[in-house]
């Protein structure tokens, strides 16, 4: 009765929680249980149970975690995504990547292992996307090879 | 039974018509009481105590938002339910409580919608709305896991409990809310001059962090507003406090 039926933006999950600006550098352990935005620069480690964007001008020396992430920023660190990563154009990432759903924009690269897997740990090298050309995953050929029993579709998309 | 606290500056013989319009309304909806006034040599905590040993359920503060800075960190520690009239300025705590001003604000008091909200506690004193003071040479870190570095030449810190927007960037960002058990942090570029019109958008939006904790420090004593009222100190100690008070807010309030 007390209680707004209509919840604010906010509340919904659309508006983010903690926006860090260009202006701010955050050292230590970030912890946050909303969704995230990082415009400045981060060092040490970043989780979120929530969605994560890591803006153009960002820059992140830390482990990272969330259910959710669009980065268009650096990266230098492992990432760990629950559900789904994507990759824009400008995106820069240094470090080894787990998601379930990976989209990488053509201009972004990924200077590490990545592994879309949770149970069978199934691995595309990658080294640079280069921009304009459509790239396609390469697994590992010792690795494809163990996995052929079952072949599976990698639940993996580039857009241009 | 509502005990009403009129702040000294109310004695102006220009709010004269409204506090009598404000009384008037107050005995037609039957919610009239007792009054106390703040004076150089009364306190609001002192006031508060006195009538709380009467059976006082209701503190209604009538004044701006300086007096209800007043009258919270008398009322923090007990369990009074806090009532609202806005008169004089500025009034943003009780717009963000969706409080209207003057005489409407008892129609509002008399249809007692409460809510436990949360309170902000700076070195041992409480908060309802906001602490700001310049970020520059100072160091915060929160809950001793994160530590803040301003790259801006010149920044204002916020630690805000009540809900107001805090960007100009057009997508409306807001910060701040009472019933969430945290404080958010607000921290935004200061610039002045010509740096400021040739300034990216970008770089004049404010981070927003939510802390439960925070310290600040700093080599030398700073400014500290404080829901309106200056303080000089060297170090900070800010948390929240969930659900401390329970407060009677109108439809229009900016939270849930």
């Amino acid at each position: 009765m007390f209680q707004k039926s209509t919840m604010s933006p906010r509340e919904n999950g659309n508006e983010p929680e903690t926006i860090i600006a260009p202006s701010v550098k955050v050292e230590g352990d970030f912890v946050s249980e909303g969704n995230v935005v990082i415009e400045g620069m981060v060092e040490g480690s970043l989780r979120t149970s929530r969605d994560l964007r890591v803006g153009e001008r960002a820059r992140i020396s830390a482990d990272v975690g969330a259910a959710n992430a669009v980065v268009a920023g650096e990266i230098r660190g492992n990432i760990v995504i629950s559900e789904r990563l994507e990759l824009e154009p400008t995106a820069k990432i240094y470090g080894d990547v787990k998601t379930k759903v990976f989209i990488v924009s053509s201009g972004a690269s990924v200077n590490g292992r990545i592994s879309m897997d949770e149970t069978e740990e199934r691995s595309v090298k990658s080294s640079r996307v280069e921009k304009g050309k459509h790239s396609e995953p390469v697994l590992e050929k010792e690795e494809a090879l163990a996995h052929e029993e079952k072949p599976k579709v990698i639940n993996t998309f580039f857009t241009r | 039974m509502y005990y009403y606290i009129y702040d000294s500056f109310l004695t102006d013989k220009k709010y004269e018509r409204v506090i009598a319009s404000v009384e008037t309304r107050l005995t037609d909806l039957g919610i009239s009481g007792k009054i106390g006034r703040l004076t150089p040599f009364t306190n609001a905590k002192g006031l508060i105590r006195d009538e709380t040993r009467r059976g006082v359920q209701t503190i209604v503060v009538v004044g701006n938002d300086e007096t209800i800075a007043k009258v919270v960190e008398g009322i923090g520690d007990t369990k009074l339910t806090l009532g609202i009239i806005p008169i004089g300025t500025p009034v943003s705590i009780a717009h963000s409580l969706g409080i209207p001003e003057g005489a409407e604000a008892c129609d509002v008091l008399s249809k007692r919608l409460t809510q436990k909200i949360d309170l902000g506690m700076v070195n041992g004193r409480y908060f309802l709305s906001q602490v700001c003071f310049a970020g520059d040479n100072v160091s915060l870190e929160s809950d001793g896991k994160f530590r803040l570095t301003m790259l801006a030449e010149e920044c204002e810190v916020t630690i805000s409990n009540l809900r107001s927007v805090v960007a100009d960037d057009g997508a409306g960002h807001t910060a701040g809310d009472p019933m969430d058990g945290w404080l958010d942090a607000l921290i935004t570029p200061r610039t002045v001059g010509l740096k400021n019109v040739f300034q990216r958008r970008a770089d004049k939006v404010p981070s927003v962090i939510p802390i439960r904790r925070m310290s600040v420090t700093a080599a030398e004593p700073f400014a500290v507003i404080a829901d309106g009222r200056e303080f000089m100190n060297d170090t900070l100690s800010i948390e929240v406090v969930p659900e401390k008070l329970k407060i009677i807010t109108g439809r229009e309030r900016m939270f849930a």
